[in-house]
């Protein structure tokens, strides 16, 4: 099977809780992005943007290989 | 009645008279407060054709119910007049001591006529106004000016206050309070200036009136709560709006080079992380347990106050990738009471005319030491360049001419604020349907757009749009409350109605200040521009700059982005057509008719056909 790699790059808010700015996953098969991200409990997913290849995503979708996932708080600008 | 003072102080600057107005129960829960008592009384009080920098255009300060009162991020006021910026309806909402001060005197409003024979301030303590000679403070800072005031009338006072740029009227000076907090941006300030009225001073010693006493005080303290066990509270609290810088950047949206570009390369060096390796304390509002005031020392030594806009629109907009740069001309703006966004737009835009040789002897991008000088000419009126930047960019393009008003950044004559929207159609659509001229104070969907389909344009952006001005410059411009609570750490709406039937016992519900009163106060404000634009008023009022159709983006992921001008006249007509408007942007006499503004449709048709 065909070994790839996802990128992950959470920003801001979103990195400060993940831990990290910028990550590569090997994604050995389609991958549901919820298995790929760890969320301390008290965070409220649902604020937060999800894009895979800058398409709107969710936690739920399916994460391939050469995939960028993009994660972000969903912000009211001020 | 509770919750309302139910008083309004009335100033006649050229007669030293004030009176005292009462209102009753049903102005109170018809309009709310703030804006919607400045849009009902600016309606009702301004003839069409008023000048704006004249002494028959009134100035009128106006807190909601809640003002006041402890409650999480309540003490706000709004400043509203006819904008000698844009001629149209202009407001801004100021977070200060001077708003629960204000109410504490036992008056909800102030509204201000006239011009005083030489510079005064007006002092008001419960209930009773005193015009006071300004000598020895008029030509002095913002900061200096509230400074001797406190002096003079005790450090608890509130003072809202103009500095050099507001008494010269620059068309955007601003009012400033407490070193930092800023409001009126399409030129209440210079309204103020006109009138030789330095500052307001208020203070108060009266309790307001509350229906619960104890029923208010336990929801306050769960509201407070609630905030807190925010997930997003700590971050918030470290960057407060600041964050946004690399947000837009990363989104394309971060406000570049006057808008020819959403990604700056330096914007690390102004981004919220850069702000927290500077940041020596934070202030804010009264009563707001969220404070987003990020206070830095900036490169000559002083506190500069920052948020995300004026970072934006004086750093990347301009081409300045130092955050301590910048903080000193943030707080140069500030201390000489000029709008930051507009500022910023106006430098940039003089930055663009030189580099296109429209202008000579100007400015490069990110000349630092020319954009200080610049912003003080500004200010002072002095030199060809400052003289003509005072005017803000809509008429600073008109003289230069060239091709200048294709990217003279504003809608209706006011500076757009720190977003790019080449590729944001949605909050294209609010910019220019901003009852103010571009702000982004009453909707933003930029994250919204880009959660869900940022490159259409679709019904849903239109009812998005729309679903916001109903919130954030509908409900909360009225209660005069904070939309940060709400947009940042989701705060529920609920929270309102309960926290109004707490203070004055009305059940007003959420239904009606969304759909009844938001919708009311929009289609009032609009009615007032129609009125003064008359025959002149088109749709065209209602277009962004050509810039974001005509110009694509160069970099970032969006490289090639532009808007689409066919697309985005179908968003307008669907905007209208939700309003109840005509095509031309102007609300049928059967909307007005159903929005209780009957007199309004029989005023304005005297202007135009109005569609029925
Ligand atoms: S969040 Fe900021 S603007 Fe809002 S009330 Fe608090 S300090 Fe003022």
């Amino acid at each position: 099977m065909k070994t790839g790699m996802a990128k992950i790059k959470p920003i801001g808010y979103a990195a400060e809780i993940l831990g990290y700015r910028e990550k590569t996953i090997k994604i050995r098969k389609p991958t549901r992005l919820t298995r790929l991200l760890k969320f301390p409990e008290k965070v409220e997913t649902q604020r937060l943007i999800i894009l895979i290849n800058d398409a709107p995503a969710t936690l739920d979708s399916i994460v391939t290989d050469k995939d960028e996932i993009r994660i972000m708080q969903m912000l009211g600008g001020g | 009645m509770y919750g309302w003072n139910g008083k309004i102080l009335r100033v006649d600057l050229t007669n030293k008279k004030h009176t005292v107005q009462t209102y009753d129960a049903g102005f109170a829960t018809t309009y709310i407060g703030g804006r919607g008592f400045a849009t009902k009384i600016l309606w009702e009080e301004l003839p069409k054709g008023t000048d704006p920098l004249g002494p028959e255009n009134k100035l009128v300060i106006a807190a909601g119910p809640l003002t006041g009162l402890p409650g999480p991020s309540l003490g706000k006021l709004v400043i509203a007049a006819k904008s000698p910026l844009t001629g149209g309806y202009g407001d801004g909402n100021i977070g200060t001591i001077a708003a629960v001060q204000m109410r504490r005197a036992g008056i909800d409003a102030v509204v201000i006529e006239g011009k005083a024979e030489k510079p005064v301030y007006l002092y008001v303590e419960n209930e009773q106004g005193y015009l006071l000679s300004a000598d020895g403070i008029w030509g002095e800072t913002t900061f200096e000016t509230e400074k001797r005031l406190k002096e003079a009338h005790g450090k608890d006072v509130g003072v809202l206050t103009i500095g050099p740029s507001g008494e010269n009227m620059v068309k955007y000076a601003t009012v400033i309070s407490q070193e930092g907090r800023a409001g009126g941006r399409p030129g209440m300030g210079a309204v103020m200036g006109s009138k030789k009225l330095k500052a307001v001073v208020f203070k108060g010693t009266k309790d307001i009136p509350l229906a619960d006493a104890e029923g208010y005080k336990r929801l306050v303290n769960e509201a407070y709560e609630d905030i807190k066990s925010r997930d997003y509270y700590g971050f918030w609290i470290r960057q407060g709006t600041m964050a946004t810088i690399e947000w837009c950047n990363e989104n394309s949206v971060l406000p570049t080079y006057n808008f020819r570009e959403g990604v700056f390369e330096l914007h690390r060096l102004i981004d919220g992380y850069a702000l927290e390796a500077m940041k020596v304390k934070r202030r804010g509002c009264p009563y707001c347990n969220m404070m987003c005031g990020n206070v830095v020392l900036d490169s000559e030594g002083r506190e500069s106050e920052l948020d995300y806009e004026n970072v934006a629109m004086l750093g990347s907009n301009i081409g300045l990738g130092h955050l301590g740069k910048v903080s000193v001309l943030n707080r140069m703006a500030d201390e000489l009471g000029i709008d930051t966004i507009s500022l910023g737009s106006c430098i940039g835009f003089a930055m663009e005319a030189t580099e296109k040789g429209l202008i000579k002897d100007g400015i490069e991008w990110g000349d630092y030491e020319k954009a200080k000088t610049l912003t003080q000419d500004i200010a002072y009126r002095r030199g060809e360049l400052g003289s003509l930047l005072a005017e803000g960019v809509k008429a600073a393009s008109q003289k230069i001419g060239g091709d200048s008003h294709r990217w003279a950044m504003h809608v209706k004559g006011l500076e757009i604020s720190a977003y790019d929207c080449h590729m944001v159609p949605g909050m294209a659509l609010t910019f220019a349907t901003s009852s103010i001229g571009a702000h982004h104070k009453e909707a933003w969907v930029i994250a919204w757009e880009i959660k869900t389909d940022r490159a259409g344009y679709t019904e849903a952006k239109v009812d998005k749009v729309i679903e916001f001005q109903r919130i954030r410059g509908g409900m909360f411009e009225s209660l005069v409350t904070c939309r940060l609570p709400w947009i940042e750490l989701g705060f529920e709406l609920e929270w309102y109605p309960r926290l109004l039937k707490a203070a004055s016992g009305m059940e007003v519900s959420l239904d009606y200040m969304l759909y009844t009163l938001a919708d009311r106060i929009y289609a009032l404000i609009r009615a007032f521009w129609v009125r003064e634009y008359a025959q002149n008023w088109s749709r065209q009022m209602d277009y962004p700059p050509a810039r974001w159709f005509e110009e694509p983006i160069t970099k970032g992921p969006y490289k090639g982005a532009v808007l689409d001008k066919t697309k985005f006249d179908t968003l307008l007509d669907m905007y209208y057509s939700k309003r109840g408007w005509d095509n031309r942007g102007i609300p049928t006499k059967t909307t007005l008719e159903k929005l209780g503004l009957t007199e309004v449709a029989q005023q304005l048709s005297q202007y135009v056909t109005l569609t029925p």
